[in-house]
């Protein structure tokens, strides 16, 4: 997998970081001590993080005078097994300015970030509560139900419209202009001339779980709307961490919060990470993408991703050793999504039946997707009942064979020779083009020579010198 | 021969010329020819054929196809039942029915769904099948009706039937089955459970006057003149020879009445089958022939019952199974399904090569007990047919009869069981005299049953002509796939019957039955100047220069000699001749093809069996089917014909009888060594299709560990290369494809005198020899194969004198 790809696995790294970790990641330190003073945010972050970082800090949490005192190496390595694994852990705490490192001579020790400590053992000792101000004059009330099945639905319209199948996507169920802009914006979708087309990295963002996706999304879209000002992330970061405490089915007031949140709110609705009854409505309900948004980021296990996609269509799969794909799923999307690399045949209701075919797969290798996104995707869902849970080898084999396939034309750009005057001229010249290996096709009845671009200086001057017209 | 040209004989030349470059219909052709004896002037006369239905004459794909159709069926409205988890089917609007071979209920669906649907694809977790009207034909003569396939498949599939499926299968049944001809007593009865039928069946005058009227009206005998007598016959409890109580249909549906757990209309469908009541009128035994065409023409079939017990009009033949004869799981299933009700149907038995056809055949032999007639497609198998029959029944060896070209004939031939071959029966040319005598007796005897080997290879007209002058009560046919390219197999099922069981690949691999294989394609990569000429070349060279592609006969060498290292045997198959030559020479091994003499390969293949110097042959595809080769556990295929998803499977078998060789994943192997970019990469696909479709999965080989740096392989050189392709270019074209010339008509034609054979004028000239070859056998090597019975073809003349 490419370089501009996270989404797939990463040799030996084992954890992935999610979206929101790679976003704070490229943030300034200052900025980051600032989002620690929040309780939300920390235990949001805590979450966030992969099991090997939570691990080392949970274990420097509560040494005794970690505050005042400097942590030695050797503590907090030692409860790592390799070195590997405990290098994993840190780089990435540092990185995140939760642990700083200091190196006295060769002595080296870490300190917490003491506003991130302090709040995340608050937080471990008592609840949390959403620091909303509860609606409770408003007369609106949505159910439970409702939300859920808006967001769903608002997220659902988003991938679809990335896919691109749904020829009946009228305006009512296509995704605002705002998300359409993004998509494009980071390259998910890419304008070919005959309209917009998924690409290479938008497939691999549909691989990627539902909350995974959303964060991406997010991020982009908040970026956008804060017109690049850091505070209004950082609000915006903020509020979503708070939302992750809020109780489902209550609205809050929009009026109470921050400038950032206010402004990043119609982006938030057409995310379906909140309802609001109307644009004008003060209240917001947080949905519960909305409020399980940041408590499932960064988990990236496979067995936490089938859980959480649940929401949006599961869909298990059987690839057979004849190339029949049987996908147990009642999800039109996740049928969409297939047939941009399968041959679909039949539908039921709860299964899809379609034929893994060189054309079908050539097309998606057109579109840009890789054989090894696809392969990918299959064994994500292949179901239990396969062997090994992974698609049969002959057919993620030949699948890269096809891709090969692609690859056997080279191009290499070279000079024409022609109307060489007599037979022995042309030999001359070839035999000396074949000589310095320059020779890329001759013919001698048409006396005609194409010679690689580098060497054409070398040949006309030996023609001249040669004085051959 | 004299030459007669026929119009059906120009069609079908200029078809197969049509075919030559890219159809697959040729491989059926060339099949054919060989079953029939490549008798350029082979012609059936319009009175031996048998009619056939309209239903036949429509080809399958029009009848009900999808595979055309590439827009997405929805059938996702159709309603998913609440407890859908544990039903193992869906039927979409198509016709194509998936089961989950993982559900609980997954045997006793099999067992109905390969009854009432063609089995399309069966790997290991979804199987898929399709109804067709032929399906349901097969459904329907072995006892189903309409409404209990309706109600079985509703209870087994997960949604509602699609309403139009349930059209399809009330139409496709209609009139299918309804009637039946039974000969119990010496008597030729028509029966049907519905007095509608038998009076639509006598207002024909042909059937009204074959009748045979009472003159005084029994009991049982309604006013119209129809018997009536009630069925009792689904009770019979009967056991075939050597077996166990056949299980009839009805057993099938209650047992998986009893595994779906739906009390609903059990009791009236029980009802429905059992106490019906039968209708019959008897026809005249010399008119069953008029009757049976007639019946066709209008559209009801009538289904062959043969009530062996009840007949005392034929002496039975005394044979019996022998003790040792165990009888497998599924070929007792399928003889179950024959004897169903306790009479023998004529039907078609569908087992993968080296699951046991033979003994399905002699165990159904000697459960009727009647005069048995054999036929196979060639010499060989004749003598293994035999043998079989002498391995597995009572009947020793020179008790079963062989009528058939060389060795001795007439000797026992009507001792109960006889042997022959389908092209001695249906030749319809000049005989000796001997042997015109005998093809009369055996026309004129009463056959209890005749078996059909390799039933998908002969071509239709030849079996009309077989079926036509031979009488035989019961017809069996058995074959490993039941596949044609030119989709003529429809046929099938109205001249011999219904297919009365498929087992399933990959079910008889697990349970142990047939050897597991590693199916291997080979990519070989076209040597830079073989591809240079392969672009510029006619077709006929085409397929030479990649069948002699240097990296292909390197990865062949390679591959032989790792296996005989592992005291592998090994078959290469060759359908080009020259190639065969060109491998046999620089591999130093045997080879049998066309011109092959019966005794040269019976030699040949005893050698490959019991010496173990012999680790190598080299088949043409005369060793396509028929030839019993139990000890091979190796196939090399070098070079194939077209895309002919038959000849993979067969060739295939020819490694499936299960090896002892316990303790290893893989016991068997199959390599096709494919040149890449050429026209074989295309084919190929096409050919396992078949295979793929039973669970079989081909892994890739792009390169071999170790090959490069094996120096004492061929062709590691350019100059070796070019000389190679020197002598490719200067081969004979007409050397290259194989005239099959079948042992049985090369006697014939002694006797009718002239004998005409294609060439080309080059040929003819001389041309021919100047061609350069490079010969280094050394005088040992000569020896030896001379010792193996490999001297090249012989004269006519002295071929003769060695067979004697």
């Amino acid at each position: 997998m490419g370089s501009e790809s996270r989404g797939g696995s990463r040799e030996g790294g084992g954890q992935l970081p999610g979206p929101i970790v790679e976003e704070l990641l490229g943030w300034e330190s200052k900025e980051l001590r600032l989002l620690y003073k929040s309780r939300f945010a920390v235990c949001g972050l805590l979450r966030a993080i992969p099991p090997a970082c939570r691990h080392l800090l949970m274990r420097l949490l509560y040494l005794p005078n970690s505050d005042s005192s400097p942590i030695p190496y050797d503590v907090a390595r030692a409860s790592f097994e390799s070195d590997r694994s405990y290098q994993t852990a840190s780089t990435q705490l540092l990185d995140l300015r939760i642990m700083e490192r200091e190196a006295i001579g060769s002595v080296i020790s870490f300190t917490l970030n003491a506003a991130f400590a302090e709040n995340l053992r608050k937080s471990i000792s008592m609840d949390l509560e959403a620091p909303f101000q509860r609606a409770d004059g408003s007369s609106e009330s949505v159910s439970e139900e409702q939300l859920e099945s808006f967001g769903q639905k608002k997220w659902e319209s988003v991938l679809h419209f990335l896919v691109g199948m749904d020829p009946n996507s009228t305006s009512t169920t296509k995704p605002p202009k705002a998300i359409i802009k993004a998509l494009r914006r980071i390259n998910l979708l890419n304008d070919t001339g005959e309209g917009l087309k998924i690409t290479s990295k938008g497939f691999q963002f549909l691989l990627r779980d539902p909350y995974s996706q959303v964060w991406v999304l997010l991020l982009e879209l908040v970026n956008s709307v804060s017109n690049g000002s850091i505070k209004a992330k950082r609000e915006v970061l903020q509020f979503l961490f708070e939302m992750n405490y809020s109780e489902p089915g209550v609205g809050y007031n929009i009026s109470d919060l921050k400038d950032g949140p206010v402004e990043a709110m119609e982006a938030l609705v057409a995310l379906g990470l909140v309802y609001k009854s109307s644009r004008q409505s003060n209240t917001f309900f947080p949905t519960k993408v909305g409020r399980r948004l940041v408590a499932n980021t960064g988990s990236g296990g496979r067995t936490d991703e089938k859980n959480v996609s649940a929401s949006l269509g599961t869909c298990e799969i059987i690839v057979e050793t004849n190339f029949r794909l049987y996908a147990y799923t009642t999800s039109k999307l996740q049928v969409d999504l297939i047939s941009m690399f399968v041959h679909m045949r039949t539908r039921l209701p709860n299964l899809a039946v379609g034929h893994i075919t060189n054309e079908s797969v050539r097309m998606a290798l057109r579109n840009g997707i890789s054989a090894e996104q696809i392969i990918a995707y299959l064994n994500a869902h292949a179901s239990s009942r396969c062997r090994s849970e992974r698609i049969p080898s002959n057919v993620s084999q030949m699948i890269r064979l096809w891709e090969a396939e692609k690859d056997r034309v080279k191009t290499k750009s070279g000079v024409l020779f022609d109307k060489f005057e007599t037979e022995e001229a042309f030999d001359m010249v070839e035999k000396y083009a074949f000589e310095m290996d320059a020779k890329l096709w001759s013919s001698r009845i048409l006396k005609t020579l194409v010679v690689a671009d580098g060497a054409a200086d070398q040949v006309k001057t030996f023609i001249k010198s040669n004085r051959i017209a | 021969m004299v030459s007669t040209d026929q119009p059906e004989r120009k069609r079908a030349r200029r078809l197969s010329k049509l075919a030559a470059n890219s159809s697959d219909d040729a491989y059926e052709k060339e099949q054919e020819a060989e079953a029939v004896g490549s008798d350029p002037e082979y012609t059936v006369g319009d009175d031996d054929i048998l009619p056939m239905p309209k239903q036949a004459m429509v080809p399958i794909e029009q009848q009900i196809d999808a595979e055309v159709d590439y827009d997405m069926l929805d059938s996702s409205s159709l309603e998913l039942k609440k407890d859908h988890e544990s039903r193992p089917v869906w039927v979409s609007a198509d016709g194509r029915i998936i089961l989950e071979t993982f559900s609980s209920v997954y045997k006793e669906a099999y067992d109905f769904l390969v009854a009432i649907a063609e089995p399309v694809s069966r790997p290991e977790l979804v199987h898929e099948y399709r109804l067709t009207p032929y399906s349901l034909y097969a459904a329907v003569s072995v006892g189903l009706e309409a409404d209990n396939i309706i109600s079985v498949l509703t209870k087994l599939c997960k949604t509602t039937l699609p309403p139009n499926i349930v059209d399809f299968i009330r139409d496709s049944t209609k009139t299918y089955g309804k009637a039946k001809l039974v000969l119990q007593k010496g008597k030729y009865l028509v029966q049907s459970a519905d007095t509608e039928v038998l009076k639509t069946l006598l207002s024909n005058k042909i059937i009204r006057a074959a009748r045979i009227v009472k003159s005084n009206p029994g009991d049982g005998e309604k006013e119209d003149g129809l018997m009536s007598t009630v069925n009792t016959e689904q009770d019979a409890k009967f056991t075939f020879a050597g077996g166990e109580t056949a299980v009839n249909d009805q057993t099938t549906l209650n047992a998986l009445q009893k595994a779906l757990d739906d009390d609903e209309d059990e009791e009236e469908s029980r009802q429905t089958l059992n106490d019906k009541k039968i209708f019959s009128f008897e026809v005249a035994g010399e008119q069953v022939e008029h009757v049976k065409r007639v019946c066709i023409e209008l559209d009801y079939p009538l289904m062959e019952e043969y009530d062996f017990r009840n007949d005392s009009l034929n002496k039975s033949v005394d044979m019996d199974l022998k003790p040792i004869a165990k009888i497998r799981p599924y070929q007792e299933k399928s003889l179950a399904k024959m004897f169903g009700n306790g009479r023998a149907r004529s039907g078609v038995i569908v087992l993968p090569c080296g699951a046991g056809k033979s003994l399905t055949g002699v165990t159904a032999a000697c459960t009727i007990r009647k005069p048995t007639l054999c036929l196979c497609t060639s010499s060989v198998s004749v003598e293994q047919w035999r043998y079989q029959f002498s391995l597995w029944s009572t009947k020793p060896r020179d008790q079963v009869g062989r009528f058939a070209a060389g060795g001795e004939k007439g000797k026992n031939i009507f001792s109960g069981v006889l042997v022959t071959t389908y092209s001695m029966i249906a030749h319809s040319g000049k005989r000796a005299v001997e042997t015109q005598k005998m093809l009369d007796k055996i026309k004129d005897t009463e056959w209890g049953l005749i078996l059909l080997d390799e039933v998908h290879v002969v071509p239709a007209n030849m079996f009309r002509k077989v079926l036509g002058v031979i009488k035989a009560h019961c017809k069996l046919g058995l074959t490993a796939t039941l596949l044609r390219e030119d989709q003529k197999i429809g046929d099938i099922n109205f001249l011999i019957g219904p297919k009365l069981y498929e087992a399933n690949w990959l079910d008889l691999q697990r349970a142990g039955y047939l050897a597991t294989v590693h199916c291997a394609e080979v990519w070989c990569p076209m040597t830079g100047e073989f591809y240079r000429e392969y672009l510029t070349q006619t077709p006929a060279k085409r397929k030479l220069l990649y069948a002699m592609n240097p990296n292909k006969f390197r990865m062949c060498q390679y591959l032989v000699r790792y296996h005989s290292a592992k005291k592998d045997k090994i078959i290469i198959f060759s359908d080009n001749i020259f190639a065969l030559k060109q491998y046999a020479i620089r591999l130093n091994a045997p080879f049998i093809y066309g011109p092959t003499t019966q005794k040269e390969r019976m030699r040949v293949l005893h050698h490959f069996q019991t010496n173990s110097e012999v680790n190598c042959i080299l088949l043409s595809k005369v060793g396509d089917t028929s030839i019993d080769i139990p000890e091979a556990n190796v196939l090399i295929q070098v070079s194939s014909h077209f895309g002919s998803r038959r000849q993979e499977a067969q060739r295939l078998g020819r490694i499936l009888r299960p090896k002892p060789r316990a303790g290893q994943n893989f016991n068997a192997f199959f390599y096709s060594l494919v040149s890449t970019d050429t026209q074989e990469m295309f084919y190929s696909q096409k050919r396992q299709q078949f295979l793929v479709d039973q669970g079989y999965s081909f892994k890739i080989i792009t390169q071999l560990e170790g090959m490069d740096r094996d120096e004492t392989l061929d062709f590691g050189t350019k100059e070796k290369q070019l000389l190679l392709l020197q002598q490719v270019l200067a081969a004979d074209e007409g050397e290259a494809s194989e005239r099959i010339v079948d042992e049985d008509l090369d006697r014939m034609q002694t006797v009718s005198g002239a004998r005409r054979a294609t060439g080309s004028l080059a040929a003819l000239s001389g041309a021919k020899g100047m061609s350069y070859r490079e010969v280094n056998r050394g005088p040992e090597v000569l020896e030896d194969r001379k010792r193996l019975g490999i001297v090249s073809k012989r004269h006519a003349l002295f071929r003769k004198r060695d067979n004697k």
